[in-house]
């Protein structure tokens, strides 16, 4: 063809046309190869089942990590500390319905989470035979018995909360009928005993190194000791049926029969351990840097909650005099109690010795200066950041305990360890048999919290006012108080009491200090806030959005508004 | 061809009303002489539409248009200010505009019809591009598309709007050289004032009391802050005195030339603009500026090419290298820190020359401007594309074969060094050490760079066009057109593709008659096959009454009669891409082991709705456009009527949570949105003195009729039956004056309450004695106006010429809760003593979710604002020497705000506060064409 004018116009219409219609491909909205997973993938070899399933951990509640109550701690809601962020404000003051909260992952947000995280182990469980080439039938059993551990967590959480709660045990779709009813709340009791033994059949005693912080046999056992004692709890079992407190002794019990567990020496060093013979479950960390600045997240816990502005902290959560107050004396009379020998003006002195490792006072030796909490202070904070004049000394590594040139350490959360179980053991020993009745097994109730006390050198409970059930169980909620201070138990310990009213109604002190001249202070009690609580607050209010939605299936805890 | 039409026609060209008026020079530059031989052509003037061009008078659809004079005349150097006021339909709302080289807009065309995306689709020479992509004297012309059949051929991605900027091509006809330099300077409108020391300290204590705690100032440091007696131990600064100029300055050159012959055409533009920011002491050091700077380079070139046998090529090329410049802090966190930090901080500089500071207060703002190091920003833009067209007469008349290929490539890239520095707080008389010290210098490090973000577009057009008249009276306009895109952005993300075929027909009969049906088949690659792909029909019809026989109107010189009705799509909905498909990403990851293994978790994504799918939105539009008093009133308007529905909602609003996982949207919210927007243009010749006036405006008004939400306790909960932007809070009835009252009122989910509190109204009293989010209830409106105005005003005077743009919005509310240690709080706090004479809450030291911070009625205020956007002042002399014309001109941009508030930018209310405050402009310019 020869390439005139007219038929180079023809070609290149032709071309002009076919690119057009090339263009025109059919598939051209077709994705690009894809980067996700679906569902269906994830079973389909064993690697991606194992990231699954180990981040089903992640949807366990851990008190010290920040996201949960936005840079205080959970203790913040009980009368142990108070809360410069107000995340914790609207359950101090009593309005808990209010889906304004700055911070809803306590209320609202804590009902979908752990039903989310409930789906995944149902998943699991559900697929976990679809997954081919199993490394051993140890590890799948494992695999199995984490589940029902992580389950068994999952309603440990709602259930002490809301009470009973509707049991899902299979993943649901969204197109089922999903207003599913509250179970009873025996019945979910039940069902998270009937996990946790499941769990404890199936799980190791101990694993290696690599594998710490997977749920063991202890971890599973320590959870079903924990809810027998919270339903036996006055609050779930209104009519003291002695038998249910028989139960929670029984699964204490079979905790310290394990013999795999003791008491760390030093319960101050304890928490900076990666893990040791007194950790039944925890969740394992890298390292924390303790020499960021100010506004560096990494310290987590340290910087946001504890650390006073003076130490470059944000000091989010501050210790009440009510729980300074809580601290015996040396001799183990409560301050109250004229032979305590408490003095007012030297208020820190002569205590159970727990004081100044839970509570970071005025005027203390710490990290190569004295703190200053007075007004004015550097640790008071220039705009007052720290409410009560004390802070959390807890979790707070002093230099000596800091590894590497002394700036870093571990600062793992401890969700199960050995001193609870025994004071889960004496509470119940001591509500189902008497202060002094082992009845068979190797500890008596006495025995048991004094263990605990004795780390510490504080002095035995004293005999005179610890002589029956009654008087020992003042005591003993005490020594929780002080021994499991700031880990998450104090506010759902006093909802099961049902001493909510006593506790968490009334006036929350500070201490206000003032510095006369150096190494002499005046200390005065003041009311930082006077806290709301009535006595439908006990249980949770369910999420509003959950009941409107469910159109009346799902029942409101009494005296909420629904 | 009678004269009446051709009258008619000459007048049409006028439409973009200020072509006569000012007399700039350049492309369209014309004077007198040649006004008229212009005009001739302009009965065939056509305007840029979708996929083409139209004979303006046959548009059956509802379009603003403006051209460049008027968009040149703003005194802009950026594209996107050049829109408010200009274009009737067109809102635009300043979102933190003012820092240098922001674009700083949100545009809405008539209004909001979905709570998902609502930006309108911006297109330049027919390619989706952004704002940011030209320099404003390189437009001709700028269209917005408000109507179904304006915006039909753009299928699922039309519903929003469109605005279509045409750019500069070169004329045989008009071969020109001109050149353009201006210089200025810029003026905040205005810095929100500030608290000294010793106001600050007092009202911080009396926060503190008045919350039950005790004063942190002690009598000492009040006074000192009061008499100034010690300034370095007890400070009293006024940062943005110290740091920040009146003044900063901005020059603008551009050199553009256009012409060409019968085998080619070419335009070419050359621009630089550069703008200073406000900072002093940023030559702390000889080798480096700290100032913050906004340079921008572009350049274009747009060449046709004629050859025989009725083939046609154009290539067009655009480059923009922009340059944003600031110490390594940022300018903008730099004024937020001069806001936020109070007076009595610290000094700049302490009696030693060193930085002041103290343990709370590290970031010394004289650090951060001179010592923080420097940072670069640059973007890099490069478009590039080729068009082709072929007659194809000899096959049939009128047939057409159209291309366009272009691609882009969108570059930033950020580099810098940075350093710390050390501050220090003077230490009480007698301490041994004078100082303490917080933070270390350092020597100035590089912070490496980041260039790896980018984003490719390409793009193909082709069209079969078709265009012909029959016994001169039939002209049928037929257009089959494809096109697909795809963006490809850094990152995971899979590209972002787009398919869309469609077709058009259009028919007039005798230029009386018009009719047009039009479709589009479009699609995203963001839904699933099968579901993908959505048919978008559209009807319009037109009738030029005063083209009929009958017609004889004396006042009416032409009345022409529009209608249209269709279905367009927005694809912008809510959620993620890729909704119908359920997808477990890695994320997170949970550690086991001493030491800590981290691994990598898994999470499931929310379950899949294989039916998701773009909104529909079902447009009617009626016009009328016509022209009076011989032609010297000039009036659009149009009604019209929007119903979207599909909007994607969430459906975890009325499944229960039980259900454990994240669930899809679902298409079943519907809005109805509503209104009418015109323009009037008069203009009048008197002698030798020629006055030009108009207005344009358009009044949307939408109502939610389902939008899935949230199953609530009570009606006055839900948005349903209100404005998507109506505003939900608390109604508050004044302030408590007494122990008395707030043992009374209602209790409070914020904070205690004390006298001086806001009180607010339960809504919900039978139910409960407390004030929480069940009360909130709509307490006015929205940021988004109802009612959006532009006037714009002008004459010639010989050789004179003035211009004036203003700009208004009203129906909107604009809440701000002003900070508590602030000169209104100051100045009119409530306090025990003055119960009935303040206006303002008591002061409190409980900020975060305090009862007095919520939104209410109380911190409520009427938006309506009104400002003069420009006022230009030129002088014109033609043919001095070899110049052809020069042209003088002043002008000042955002001269004045006229609105109900003090101390606040009704558009932006952080501007002026934590955010850089308006700009006025002063310019000073010369233009010179050969």
């Amino acid at each position: 063809m020869k390439l005139t004018i007219y038929n180079s116009i023809k070609v290149i219409f032709v071309m002009t046309i076919c690119l057009i219609f090339s263009g025109c491909n059919k598939n051209f909205l077709d994705l690009a190869p894809d980067q996700d997973l679906s569902e269906d993938d994830v079973f389909k070899e064993y690697a991606n089942f194992r990231k699954y399933s180990d981040y089903n951990y992640s949807y366990s509640e851990f008190f010290a990590f920040h996201g949960r109550l936005w840079n205080a701690l959970p203790a913040t809601m009980s009368d142990e500390a108070v809360n410069a962020s107000g995340s914790t404000k609207p359950m101090n003051q009593g309005s808990w319905i209010n889906t304004n909260v700055d911070w809803p992952n306590e209320t609202d947000r804590i009902w979908t989470r752990m039903y989310a995280g409930i789906r995944r182990v149902n998943m699991v469980l559900e697929r976990i035979d679809e997954v081919p080439n199993f490394p051993s039938q140890i590890i799948k059993d494992r695999t199995i018995g984490e589940s029902y551990f992580l389950r068994a967590m999952f309603y440990f959480e709602l259930i002490k909360r809301y009470g009973g709660v509707p049991l899902v045990d299979r993943t649901l779709s969204g197109e089922e009928n999903l207003d599913l009813p509250r179970a009873d709340y025996d019945a979910c009791i039940d069902f998270v005993v009937a996990d946790c033994d499941r769990a404890a059949n199936l799980l190791l005693p101990t694993y290696p190194d690599a594998d710490l912080g997977r749920a063991t046999k202890g971890a599973a056992l320590a959870l079903k000791s924990r809810m027998l004692l919270y339903a036996a709890s006055p609050l779930n079992n209104p009519g003291n049926d002695i038998a249910k407190w028989q139960s929670a002794a029984a699964a204490a019990n079979e905790v310290i029969k394990l013999n795999l567990y003791d008491l760390y020496p030093d319960v101050h060093t304890l928490f900076f351990q990666p893990t040791c013979e007194e950790v039944i479950w925890n969740r394992p960390r890298g390292k924390v840097n303790f020499d960021q600045g100010l506004g560096n997240g990494q310290g987590g816990l340290w910087v946001r909650f504890i650390a006073t502005e003076g130490y470059l902290g944000w000091n989010g959560t501050s210790v009440t005099t009510n729980f300074v107050d809580m601290h015996e004396g040396a001799n183990g009379y409560p301050i109250s109690d004229a032979r305590s020998n408490y003095d007012e003006n030297n208020p820190y002195e002569d205590r159970d010795p727990r004081l100044k490792i839970n509570v970071l006072t005025n005027n203390v030796d710490w990290l190569g200066r004295k703190t200053e909490f007075y007004t004015g202070g550097r640790d008071r904070g220039s705009a007052n950041v720290n409410l009560t004049g004390q802070s959390i000394r807890k979790f707070w590594p002093d230099n000596l305990v800091r590894v590497a040139g002394g700036n870093t350490t571990y600062l793992n959360y401890i969700v199960f360890r050995y001193a609870e179980v025994l004071l889960n053991y004496a509470e119940a020993m001591n509500e189902a048999y008497g202060p002094d009745n082992n009845n068979g097994y190797s500890l008596t109730a006495r025995e048991a919290a004094n263990l605990v006390r004795g780390r510490v050198s504080q002095a035995p409970i004293p005999m005179d006012i610890s002589s029956n059930t009654a008087s020992m169980r003042t005591r003993l909620q005490n020594e929780r108080a002080i021994e499991l201070c700031f880990e998450d138990h104090r506010f759902y310990d006093i909802l099961r009491w049902k001493k909510g009213t006593e506790f968490l109604n009334g006036p929350i002190y500070g201490t206000r200090i003032t510095k006369v001249s150096d190494n002499n202070f005046t200390y005065e009690r003041f009311t930082y806030e006077t806290r709301v609580f009535e006595s439908h607050m006990h249980r949770y209010p369910l999420p509003l959005s959950e009941i409107y939605k469910s159109k009346g299936v799902l029942e409101q805890n009494p005296d909420w508004i629904d | 061809m009678n004269t009446k039409r051709y009258t008619r026609v000459v007048l049409m060209h006028m439409i973009g009303y200020g072509l006569l008026l000012v007399a700039p020079l350049g492309v369209s530059g014309q004077d007198d002489e040649n006004a008229t031989s212009k005009d001739t052509t302009a009965q065939y003037e056509e305007l840029d539409i979708a996929y083409g061009r139209q004979k303006k008078q046959n548009i059956v659809g509802a379009i603003s248009y403006i051209e460049h004079d008027e968009i040149r005349r703003n005194g802009v150097v950026n594209t996107a200010q050049a829109l408010p006021g200009t274009l009737p339909g067109l809102i635009t709302m300043m979102s933190a505009g003012n820092s240098l080289g922001a674009n700083g807009y949100n545009f809405l065309v008539r209004g909001k019809a979905t709570n998902a995306g609502t930006s309108p689709l911006i297109l330049i020479d027919q390619v989706e591009r952004s704002l940011d992509d030209i320099d404003p004297n390189e437009i001709a012309s700028i269209a917005v598309f408000k109507d179904a059949s304006a915006q039909v051929l753009y299928g699922m991605r039309g519903a929003n709007g469109v605005i279509l900027i045409t750019t500069k091509r070169g004329d045989t006809a008009n071969r020109f050289i001109a050149v353009d330099a201006r210089a200025g300077v810029h003026t905040p409108e205005f810095w929100a004032p500030k608290l000294d020391a010793y106001q600050y300290a007092s009202l911080y204590n009396e926060g503190l009391v008045n919350d039950g705690r005790t004063a942190s100032f002690s009598n000492t440091a009040l006074e000192a802050y009061r008499t100034g007696s010690d300034p370095y131990r007890y400070p009293n600064t006024d940062y943005r005195a110290k740091l920040l100029k009146d003044f900063g300055s901005f020059q603008n050159y551009n050199f553009s030339a256009g012409g060409g012959n019968e085998t080619l055409r070419y335009f070419t533009a050359l621009g630089y603009l550069g703008q200073e920011g406000y900072f002093r002491f940023t030559d702390q050091t000889d080798k480096y500026s700290t100032q913050n700077k906004f340079d921008r380079f572009n350049f274009r070139t747009n060449l046709d090419i004629y050859l025989d046998h009725g083939l046609q090529f154009g290539l067009d090329v655009n480059a923009i290298i922009s340059n944003t410049h600031s110490p390594w802090t940022f300018a903008n966190d730099i004024l937020t820190n001069m806001y936020n930090t109070p007076a009595n901080a610290y000094p700049l500089l302490n009696e030693d020359g060193s930085l002041g500071g103290s343990t709370l207060y590290r970031t010394n703002a004289f650090g951060q401007i001179a010592r923080s190091g420097l940072r670069n920003t640059q973007d890099r833009r490069l478009q590039a594309g080729v068009k082709v067209k072929q007659d194809l007469n000899f096959f049939t008349d009128g047939l057409s074969v159209n291309a366009l290929y272009s691609i882009e490539n969108f570059n930033p890239f950020t580099s810098g060094q940075s350093q710390s520095f050390a501050v220090f707080e003077t230490q009480a008389i007698g301490v041994l050490d004078p100082y303490v010290q917080y933070n270390a210098d350092t020597q100035l490090s590089s912070q490496g760079y980041s260039g790896a973000n980018y984003f490719r577009r390409n793009v193909w057009n082709a069209s079969l066009d078709y265009n012909r008249m029959f016994n001169h009276s039939h002209a049928v306009n037929a257009q089959f057109l494809y096109h697909q895109s795809r963006m490809s952005v850094s990152g995971d993300n899979p590209d972002y593709k787009y398919q869309n075929f469609a077709a058009k027909v259009a028919y007039d009969y005798n230029q009386k008659y018009l009719a047009e049906i039009a479709a589009a088949y479009s699609g995203s690659s963001n839904f699933t096959a099968g579901h993908r792909m959505g048919l978008f029909p559209v009807l319009g019809l037109g009738w030029i009454v005063s083209n009929e026989d009958f017609f004889t109107g004396n006042a009416v010189q032409y009345l022409k009669v529009r209608a249209s009705t269709g279905l367009v799509g927005n694809d912008q909905i809510s959620g993620d891409r890729y909704q119908y498909e359920q997808t477990s990403t890695a994320g997170g990851g949970y550690g086991f082991g001493v030491p800590n293994g981290s691994s990598r978790g898994s999470t499931e994504g929310a379950l899949g709705n294989a039916l998701i799918s773009w909104e529909k939105s079902f447009k009617t539009n009626i016009g009328i456009d016509t022209r009076l008093w011989e032609n010297a009133l000039d009036v659009s308007v149009d009604y019209f009527y929007e119903k979207r529905s599909d909007i994607a909602v969430p459906q975890a609003n009325v499944i229960p949570g039980i259900v454990g996982i994240g669930l899809p949207y679902i298409n079943a919210g519907i809005v109805e949105n509503k209104g009418f927007d015109f323009s009037l243009i008069y203009k009048k010749q008197l002698g030798g003195t020629s006055v030009f006036l108009g207005a344009n405006g358009v009044l949307a008004k939408n109502k939610v009729i389902d939008l899935g939400e949230q199953i609530q306790q009570y009606a006055h909960q839900y948005r349903k039956g209100h404005s998507l932007d109506a505003r939900f809070g608390y109604m508050a009835n004044g302030l408590f004056q007494t122990e008395a009252e707030v043992a009374d009122a209602p209790l409070s989910s914020f904070s205690a309450i004390r006298p001086g509190d806001i009180r607010y109204i339960n809504q919900n009293p039978a139910d409960d004695n407390r004030i929480d989010v069940r009360d909130q209830v709509v307490i006015g409106k929205g940021t988004v106006p109802e009612f959006y105005y532009g006037i714009t005003m002008g004459m010639t005077y010989k050789k004179f010429d003035f211009s004036l743009l203003a700009q208004g919005a009203t129906g909107r509310d604009i809440m701000f809760i002003p900070n508590m240690y602030s000169t209104a709080y100051y100045d009119n706090r409530w306090t025990a003593e003055t119960t009935n004479t303040t206006s303002l809450p008591r002061v409190t030291n409980v900020t975060s979710g305090h009862n007095n911070m919520q939104t209410s009625t109380f911190w409520q205020q009427n938006g309506n604002y009104l400002r003069l956007r420009n006022i230009e002042i030129g002088y014109t002399l033609n043919n001095v020497m070899k110049i052809s014309k020069l042209r003088i001109y002043g002008s000042g941009q955002n001269l004045a705000t006229f609105s109900g508030l003090s101390d606040l930018d009704p558009e932006d209310q952080r501007a002026g506060y934590t955010y850089a405050p308006l700009a006025r402009m002063f310019t000073l310019g010369v233009k010179v064409g050969i």
